[in-house]
């Protein structure tokens, strides 16, 4: 793959490489960076603009806008070669709400790190914690992957004072309020569905009734689909 | 004392408009629409000439409308504006004895020239740079009775861009203006839904199909998939008359884009392998080929100067 990440890095304005590795700028094949910019539509110009120039003849390049978020592919033969994910806030978090001035403050206090000939920025350390904690946070019970993230924060931990992250948690971040959600199966006061309640006396009954029984029974619900 | 008072009436006024006008600027480039009615229509090759030739102009659209009922539709078109009625009852008179026919040409200003103007109660914001287009032409075409030129233009533009709006939702383009901004990373025409999902590779154009149009021995206009080299835009390089025919039967009905024989002129000067680069053709895949939705002129020129591959956007198709 001769494609030149921090070229493509560099020509964002502002922005900040997010969860770097220990091997940045290498990435693995099909891999993905993660790039936090001020204004995703602009990037993805910028980016496009740049791959017409100079990978539009080599590579092909897909690109889908989410809600939260951009994926730009660059492919060959049909496999991809890396993902460029842009986000512009952290909205699409679920578990944890992040304030909006949490992307503004990664920005503003970026670090800047040559890399191979080329300035490029990352958040701060304690942002980076912060970002890595949150990404844990979100996906540890799906993704067990995300360990490393947790690792990495308790590793760097020592170099960064706890209270000092802890602070900056509590700065930028609040826990969505689990809100109650109506059962759509519950059907009586005292929890059992209708069926369930009906089933001690069902199964009394002779073969020759339930078997007309249970035909009533599926066709009224497939007629009448639970919500 | 009402002499003082209605000074400072003014300057509130006017100050308020003006920081209204930059406030509310959220580029700086402006939508406009011309329309010139049907006594303005042997004139129309001069206006877009004009146009092209303005480098603060960028034409988007131009549609002609025929048919309509004429004092309901000239009513309809004045009813946004602001100055007083008894100017515009008298401005429309002449209008509405005129055969049903205007051409609306919707265009980018990149470089707006607004002031207030007018007194209150009818003081409204108008680019200066559009007024001075409309009255060259006015002055130039306006019928004239008795050597003094008359109120019945043959060009009428919008003075500001809420305008624009409404007239393009009075043409039938329920979003207004909306429909010329995409927040797409190239340039796509307001007729191609964007979706935010595409992949850009570099095609054979030996793979890409236009869609030409053509009207059958019943006269009824379609559409059919030709290759690049069969299209009156690459015929018309050697023979320009054959795409100048092509234009002249369909333009401004079925052609709405901004299509002329000077602009073509001028990209088959231009670096065309420097103009894909920039701005690739847009298509959607089929079965067997790519379809050009928009960028045939750009792959026919490509074609004519011996490139084999050029830049396409493809769309994933719904």
């Amino acid at each position: 793959m001769n494609i030149n990440i921090p070229e493509y890095l560099s020509l964002f304005d502002n922005y900040a490489v997010l969860k770097k590795t220990d091997v940045f700028p290498a990435i693995p094949l099909g891999g993905d960076i993660d790039v936090l910019v001020e204004d995703r539509a602009y990037a993805e110009k910028l980016l496009v603009e740049h791959f017409l120039r100079s990978d539009a003849g080599t590579y092909t390049l897909s690109a889908e806008q989410r809600d939260y978020h951009t994926h730009i592919d660059l492919l060959r033969e049909g496999k991809i070669l890396i993902r460029f994910d842009l986000i512009d806030s952290f909205d699409f978090l679920r578990k944890i709400h992040v304030k909006h001035s949490f992307a503004t403050h990664v920005l503003t206090n970026k670090v800047g790190e040559t890399v191979e000939g080329k300035t490029l920025f990352f958040p701060s350390p304690l942002d980076d914690m912060l970002i890595r904690y949150l990404e844990y946070i979100e996906y540890f019970e799906t993704i067990p992957t995300k360990q490393k993230h947790l690792d990495y924060v308790l590793a760097h931990g020592e170099a960064t004072p706890w209270p000092y992250f802890i602070s900056h948690v509590h700065r930028f971040t609040k826990l969505a309020h689990d809100e109650y959600v109506e059962n759509p199966h519950k059907y009586s006061v005292s929890g059992k569905g209708l069926r369930q309640l009906l089933d001690p006396v069902i199964r009394r009954l002779p073969s020759n009734v339930k078997s007309p029984l249970k035909k009533i029974y599926l066709a009224m619900r497939s007629a009448f689909p639970k919500a | 004392m009402v002499y003082i008072i209605q000074k400072t009436v003014n300057l509130i006024i006017k100050y308020s408009m003006s920081s209204c006008i930059f406030g509310r600027l959220p580029s700086i480039s402006r939508y406009h629409c011309i329309i010139l009615w049907s006594h303005g229509l042997p004139y129309a090759d001069e206006v877009v000439s004009a146009l092209e030739d303005d480098p603060d102009f960028d034409i988007i659209m131009l549609r002609i409308e025929r048919g309509f009922s004429v004092p309901k539709f000239v009513d309809a078109v004045y009813a946004c504006d602001t100055v007083p009625l008894q100017h515009l009852t008298d401005k429309n008179k002449y209008l509405k004895i005129l055969p049903a026919e205007a051409l609306f040409i919707f265009i980018k200003n990149n470089a707006p020239d607004e002031v207030p103007a007018g007194a209150p109660p009818f003081r409204k914001v108008q680019c200066r740079k559009m007024v001075a287009f409309k009255q060259f032409f006015r002055e130039k075409y306006n019928p004239r009775v008795n050597g003094e030129l008359t109120h019945d233009h043959v060009i009428h533009a919008t003075d500001y861009e809420s305008q624009t709006d409404y007239l393009l939702k009075l043409l039938g383009y329920a979003e207004g203006i909306r429909i010329f901004e995409t927040r797409a990373p190239i340039y796509v025409p307001y007729h191609i839904q964007w979706t935010g999902q595409y992949r850009i590779e570099s095609l054979p154009l030996t793979s890409l199909r236009a869609s030409i149009l053509f009207r059958d021995n019943e006269g009824v206009v379609t559409t059919k998939p030709v290759e690049i080299q069969e299209t009156p835009h690459f015929v018309g390089i050697a023979n320009p008359e054959v795409y100048a025919n092509y234009l002249a039967e369909f333009r401004y009905i079925y052609l709405c884009d901004h299509y002329s024989l000077k602009k073509f002129a001028l990209l088959q000067q231009s670096d065309i392998a420097d103009v894909v680069t920039s701005n690739p053709v847009l298509t959607v895949q089929s079965d067997t080929h790519y379809t050009i939705l928009d960028g045939v002129h750009r792959a026919c020129v490509a074609m004519a100067v011996g490139i084999q591959k050029i830049s396409a956007v493809i769309f994933h198709e719904h």
